[in-house]
Parts: C-alpha cells; sequence; structure tokens
C-alpha cells in the first residue's frame, strides 16, 4: 500500500512525487503552486529548512523554490 | 508604448536600462522592480516609450506589484509586448508567454542569460510557438544595439495571429460563458480570456467582470486541468527544439553553509559587521576625511579668501564661508560613506544572498506579520528609506504592506550616517562602532514591536504565500556595482544641490539675522532661528539636549535629515580647518555658552531621537501614496513618542550608569528582569482553580 502523507512532514534530503493538492487551500495560493508545475507526478526533492522549520526550500522543475509549511501542508505526496 | 514582461530576475531591467540608457536599479533579487519605469526614446526620428514593469509569472497577480503589471497589459494602449525569459527556466518562463499570446497581442519573446549550458533551436521555437523569438545577452552592447533595431522594427506590425476564443468543443467553459452573458461583458476585446480566469475562480477577473464564485457553479479541478495542459503544450514545444538546460537553478554548495541553522545569523551578523567597519571607520573615514580636507581646506579657504579681497559685505563672505562650505560641505564630505554603503548593499544583492537572508528570516518575521521578503525592506532602509517603503509593494496582504512600509523609516539610512559619525565620533572615539551597530538594532527592535503590536491589533494580516525563487549565485558585476556607487553619488549630490542647499541657507539665514533683519555677529542680540528654537527647546529638557540649536537643527531635519550635522557645525561655528573637524566638534559641544550643548548621556539621546522622530519629506510624501494619509499620520506620531520615550529612558540610564558604574547597572537591570519574570510567572500561578488544586489546570471561572 502506498504511503500518503503531506509535503510538510518531509524529511531533508528526501525525494518525493505528488499525488494530488488539498481542497482546503486558498485559490490564490493554489494558482500560484500550479503556475509553478505542482502537479501530480512531479518529483520534488526538500533540500533544506530555516531555522525553525518553518520554510521549505525544494527543488522542483529545474529551480529552487521557499515554501511555507503552510503551502507545503496542501501538498500530498508519496 | 514597449512593454517589458516577464518572470522576475530574468532580465528585464537589465534590458531595460541598456536599450534606453538609463541607470534603473536591478538586483539578482526577486522584487527588484516594484514600480513601472517609463522612458522615451527617439529612434530615427520616431519616438519610442519603453515601460519596464514589475516580474510576473501569469496574468493572475498575486501581490500589490503583480496588479501593476497586469493592469498595465491589460488596459495600456502598446505596440508590442516584449517578454523576457531567461534561457535557465525557460519551461516556466514560457507559461507567461502563452497567456500573453491568448491576448492576441503583439508578442515577441527575448531570452536572456544565454550560456553554455543551454541548448536550444530558436527557429523551431518560434515555429511551435507562433511568436518571433530573439536571443540577447543584455549585458553586451553590440548584442542589445541588434536587438533594439529588430524591437523597433516588430513594433510595427502584429505578429501574433492568434488570439483565445471559447468555442463550442469546450462545453464546461462554453456554457459558461453563455450564463455570464448577463453580466459586463460587452466592449471587453479579451472577453473569452476572462472569463478563462473567472472560471478558474481568479477574483481579479471576476471582479473586473463583477461577479464571484457563488453566483454560478464552478469545477474546483479545471484549474488544475488548464495549467497542466498549458504545460504539456510548453514541453512539447521545448521537445521540439531540442531544448536543454543542465543544472538546477538556485542550487549551490555554499548554500550548505549560509543555510545552515546555526551558522545563517553569525554570517549575516558577521557580514553586517563588516559592512559597517569598512563604511563607518577604515576605508570610509579615511575617505571623508580627505574629501573634507580638499572641499574645507583647500577649496573653501580659497574661495573665501578670493571673495574677501573683492566684497566688502561680510554676510555674504561669512555666508559662503559658514552656509556653504561649511554647512553643505560637511554634508557632502559623508559622500565616500554614503557611497560605500550602498555599494556593499549592491554587493548583496548581485550575488543572490538577499534571497537566502528572505528565507532565514522568514519564521521570525512572520510571528510580526511581514514575511521573509521583509528582510528586502530592512536592507534597502540603511540606504534610503523613500526607496525602501516602495519594497513594501511585494506583499500579498494589505495590512502586511502598511506594516512592511511601516518599518523604512524605523532604518538608520544614509542620511542619519553623519549624525552618528559627528555627534558619536565626538564623545565616544572607537568605541561609537558599538553604539551606531546599538542604533541599528534599535531601529530594527522597534520596527518589529510596532509590527508585533500592530498585527495584534489593527493590522492583522491574512495568511500570506513566501513562494520566491532562489536565483543562482553569481559573479558580482564590477561595473554595475560601479554604476549603482556612482548613481548614488550622483542622486546625493543633487539633492545636495537642490534641496540641502537651499535649505542650508535658508538655516544660516535665520540662523545669522535678528527679527528686525540685522547682522548678529556685527550688531550682536538673538537670531531668528534662536527665538524659534527657545520657544521649543524647552520640550527636550527631560531628554537632555534642550538648547535652541539641537531644537532648531531637529527642526531643519524633517526636511531632509542630512542636515541637522551641518546645522550643528555652523550653529557652534566649527573651525573650517578641519585638522580634527570630530575634535573641534567636541569641544564645542561642551561650551555651556555654545548652541548646541551636549554632554556623553545628551549625545547618546540626541541619536536616538534622530533615529526615530520623524521621517523626511521625501518619504513622507511616498508613505502617503503607499499606505494613505491617516496611517502615515499616525506612524509619524507614533514615532515621535516612541522617539522622546526612548531618548529619556536612554539618556537616563546613562546618567544612573555613570554615577553608579556600569557593572551595577548591568546587576541592577539583571535583578529586575528576574523579578518581571517571577512576578508573570506567579500571576500565571494564581489563575489555578482554587476549587481543584490536584488537577494543576487553569480555571476558565
Amino acid at each position: 500500500m502506498k504511503n500518503f502523507f503531506l509535503l510538510s512532514n518531509g524529511k531533508i534530503g528526501q525525494e518525493y512525487n505528488i499525488v494530488s493538492m488539498c481542497k482546503d487551500i486558498d485559490i490564490k495560493t493554489k494558482t500560484r503552486l500550479f503556475e509553478l508545475g505542482f502537479f501530480c507526478g512531479e518529483k520534488i526533492h526538500i533540500r533544506a529548512t530555516s531555522i525553525t522549520g518553518g520554510v521549505l526550500l525544494i527543488e522542483i522543475k529545474g529551480s529552487m523554490l521557499t515554501i511555507r509549511k503552510r503551502e507545503a501542508g496542501c501538498v500530498v505526496v508519496e | 508604448m514597449i512593454l517589458l514582461v516577464g518572470n522576475p530576475n530574468v532580465g528585464k531591467s537589465t534590458l531595460f536600462n541598456a536599450l534606453t540608457k538609463s541607470n534603473e536599479h536591478t538586483g539578482n533579487w526577486h522584487g527588484v522592480t516594484v514600480k513601472e519605469k517609463e522612458k522615451q526614446i527617439s529612434v530615427d526620428g520616431e519616438k519610442f516609450e519603453f515601460v519596464d514593469l514589475p516580474g510576473l509569472y501569469s496574468l493572475s497577480p498575486n501581490s500589490f506589484e503583480e496588479e501593476v503589471s497586469v493592469n498595465y497589459v491589460l488596459t495600456h494602449d502598446k505596440s508590442l509586448i516584449v517578454n523576457v525569459c531567461s534561457s535557465e527556466s525557460l519551461q516556466k518562463n514560457l507559461y507567461l508567454t502563452t497567456e500573453l499570446k491568448m491576448l492576441g497581442l503583439n508578442v515577441i519573446v527575448v531570452i536572456n542569460k544565454m550560456n553554455n549550458k543551454t541548448i536550444i533551436n530558436i527557429k523551431k521555437i518560434e515555429e511551435k510557438l507562433g511568436l518571433k523569438v530573439l536571443l540577447c545577452d543584455a549585458n553586451d552592447k553590440k548584442n542589445v544595439q541588434k536587438i533594439k533595431k529588430q524591437i523597433i522594427k516588430l513594433s510595427k506590425i502584429n505578429n501574433n495571429n492568434y488570439k483565445y476564443e471559447i468555442n463550442k468543443n469546450n462545453i464546461e467553459l462554453y456554457n459558461y460563458k453563455k450564463m455570464l452573458q448577463t453580466f459586463e461583458t460587452k466592449g471587453n476585446s479579451n472577453i473569452d480570456f476572462f472569463i478563462l480566469k473567472s472560471y478558474c475562480q481568479d477574483k481579479f477577473y471576476q471582479n473586473k467582470l463583477k461577479m464571484n464564485n457563488n453566483m454560478i457553479k464552478i469545477n474546483d479541478n479545471y484549474l488544475e486541468k488548464e495549467i497542466k495542459e498549458r504545460y504539456n503544450y510548453i514541453n512539447s514545444i521545448l521537445n521540439y527544439s531540442a531544448y536543454h538546460q543542465s543544472g538546477v537553478v538556485g542550487k549551490s554548495k555554499i548554500d550548505k553553509i549560509l543555510l545552515n541553522k546555526y551558522l545563517c545569523l553569525p554570517i549575516f551578523l558577521g557580514i553586517m559587521t563588516l559592512i559597517f567597519y569598512l563604511t563607518f571607520f577604515s576605508i570610509g573615514a579615511f575617505l571623508s576625511e580627505q574629501l573634507r580636507y580638499f572641499l574645507q581646506d583647500v577649496v573653501g579657504e580659497n574661495v573665501v579668501k578670493f571673495l574677501s579681497e573683492r566684497i566688502t559685505i561680510v554676510w555674504i563672505v561669512d555666508l559662503v564661508r559658514y552656509g556653504i562650505f561649511g554647512g553643505v560641505g560637511t554634508i557632502v564630505s559623508f559622500l565616500p560613506q554614503v557611497c560605500l554603503m550602498f555599494l556593499f548593499l549592491g554587493v548583496l544583492e548581485d550575488c543572490g544572498y538577499i534571497s537566502r537572508l528572505a528565507f532565514c528570516f522568514d519564521d521570525a518575521l512572520k510571528k510580526v506579520g511581514l514575511s521573509g521578503k521583509s528582510i528586502y525592506t530592512l536592507l534597502m532602509g540603511f540606504g534610503c528609506s523613500t526607496t525602501a517603503c516602495l519594497t513594501a509593494r511585494t506583499m500579498t496582504d494589505k495590512n502586511a504592506k502598511i506594516k512592511t512600509a511601516m518599518l523604512a523609516p524605523f532604518m538608520s539610512c544614509s542620511a542619519k550616517l553623519p549624525v552618528y559619525i559627528v555627534i558619536g565620533g565626538a564623545f565616544f572615539g572607537a568605541g561609537n562602532i558599538g553604539i551606531i551597530v546599538l542604533l541599528y538594532l534599535l531601529g530594527i527592535v522597534l520596527s518589529l514591536c510596532l509590527s508585533m503590536f500592530f498585527e495584534k491589533t489593527y493590522l492583522k494580516s491574512s495568511e500570506q504565500t513566501f513562494i520566491i525563487e532562489f536565483p543562482s549565485y553569481q559573479k558580482v558585476s564590477v561595473k554595475r556595482i560601479i554604476n549603482l556607487s556612482f548613481h548614488s553619488m550622483l542622486t546625493f549630490l543633487s539633492r545636495v544641490g537642490s534641496v540641502l542647499f537651499a535649505l542650508s541657507i535658508i538655516v544660516w539665514i535665520l540662523e545669522s539675522f535678528s527679527l528686525k533683519f540685522e547682522y548678529i555677529p556685527l550688531v550682536g542680540g538673538k537670531s531668528m532661528l534662536q527665538n524659534l528654537g527657545e520657544i521649543i527647546s524647552s520640550i527636550f529638557i527631560p531628554l537632555g539636549f534642550a538648547s535652541w540649536g539641537t531644537a532648531s537643527a531637529l527642526l531643519a531635519g524633517i526636511v531632509a535629515k542630512e542636515v541637522i550635522v551641518s546645522s550643528i557645525a555652523m550653529f557652534n561655528n566649527v573651525s573650517n580647518k578641519s585638522e580634527n573637524f570630530l575634535g573641534s566638534v567636541s569641544s564645542s559641544f561642551a561650551l555651556s555658552s555654545s548652541a548646541v550643548f551636549l554632554s556623553p548621556a545628551s549625545a547618546i539621546s540626541f541619536m536616538v531621537f534622530c533615529l526615530l522622530y520623524c521621517p523626511c519629506m521625501a518619504t513622507i510624501s511616498i508613505l502617503n501614496k503607499e499606505i494613505g494619509k491617516k496611517w502615515t499620520f499616525i506612524l509619524i506620531i507614533i514615532q515621535f513618542v516612541m522617539a522622546y520615550l526612548c531618548s529619556f529612558v536612554v539618556y537616563n540610564i546613562y546618567r544612573i550608569t555613570e554615577k553608579i558604574g556600569i557593572l551595577t547597572m548591568i546587576v541592577a537591570v539583571l535583578l529586575i528582569f528576574i523579578l518581571v519574570v517571577s512576578l508573570t510567572k506567579f500571576l500565571k500561578k494564581k489563575k489555578v482553580c482554587s476549587c481543584c488544586v490536584n488537577c494543576k489546570k487553569i480555571c476558565h471561572k
């Protein structure tokens, strides 16, 4: 059985596949995430976290992006 | 009109500067351009207006600065849109291109930042995309001139044969369009695009169509489907054109150290300490002394000697000696330090470090209702408050924008540097660097406290996104940094030559002439400024600097902070011979008969007051436009009250420390701190319910 969880619970240095986006997310954030390539099947790599872990630095679609844990908590990965 | 549009940090402003021979601010950071910049140029007798817009990922704006760009694209009459893309991240950049194409506008694509890691077939991209594509290196003058000719030529004919239309094949959207016909759709040439965006739940377009989500049922999954199809189309273009980019943009081994949880803050503090040291001491102080010597001892003395031999009117010679060379000359002598500060900030911007700082500080700034992007406002505030206020546009929430704009006037900008260097240097010598660092920190801490207060009360922010792309580290462009310093020098000198020159002369006249317009050095008596200063000065008695000179200098400083030091030098008749300028200033402060009479305690109090009391006129004007009259007025009142309270506290703590000794003071502060913490814990304990002591829970009765 596949293990689905939220990107905000991911570990540094690990690679994940995006499964879907949660429904309870404001539309502006959702649109921006889609525009930056957060689709189902896309690979995402967590490279670092900020001092208290509130922000993730991720690698997606050939570039490095910052994303808050709140936003990462809207992305379902496996 | 030719618009330059594209993702953040692709080189739009660099290209704009090269095309129009301008010197607009550029940087290796997402959010440098926050305001449209326009310039008209003439080519073969024809006039063309180029407009550089803030960065956009798509035509769905997510912040105030993006709204500026989207409104420009949708409303202004333009002959051409130059969509600047970066070769490093073409896949993401082309998303915006597809949307611009859908509007049926005349669009060309300019691919910037070409390097040997990128392989691309331009003709195949053109063929698949259906738009003209040009390759460009915005830093190469010859290349830019060729591009310019092509842009001018392409602006005369529409190269785009496509315009988005909703047809019956797209059943969902077609039905939605039919339902919308009762709303405002007439006269809008891009109506199908607006309807598409509206169906994708974009409130910006729904507002334009004057409708909302509740009116008609929308398919929640349509947004993802639409964007995915767009990316499939982009991928097919890039595969067809054999596009290949090796490496990941923004990834670097240096980040393992710079972004390390335990090292990032010490590294940042170390960098800022080095910048302060080089600016205020070593290089900065040396260059400043040399310039002061040249202006006052070489040029000033000779000009005054020349005039004295030819003009018998004493006050004219004194105006030149004290008003112009003494006043304006004092301000100009700080030019090297101002330029150095801008130079170092430019290096931080150019190398790509600012994004990393934003990432590291987002956690802390989020707690006060801001975001990591506010770090840019803090850093820009060290240069100029006016520019820093504008960076608030990168915020996505209105309340966060107001709070961010309010940070800027609390920063120790370059105009306040002369006050710290002269007043602090006169009393504390080498120890002044510690005082200056504390003043910088005080400004930052107070601004963040204010932000926290507003976050808990009247300006609570909604949850903001913090999605920024890390740029790749790049070698600092020496040419750009020198250009930036030169440009800041010109801006400083033009300000000196206009506002500050006029203000220094006005201050000198008010200080040298009585109410009956008699020249004071000849007839004696009180000057106009002394009369006014004596009325105002009494309010500064609790702060320790209640002399007419300080009151008058602070009054003049409302217009421009640089004038504070020049006014003080003028009032105290500080020697023009600057063998030991700080020594002359220091001795003048010690004389109780001086217009500006200070002690070490009142000097610190005065510096704290100058840091906080009021934004300058230019900043007030920008704040008025960015956050409105109400919040600008509130900020001015808050700043004055904070300045007064902090100065009072600092003055009295210093005086008490002088009497009881620093060790005793530290012990006293620690004891007070322990007392406060214990009292707080005790009061919290008291809330435990007395009827169920054993459960040790907080009683809610």
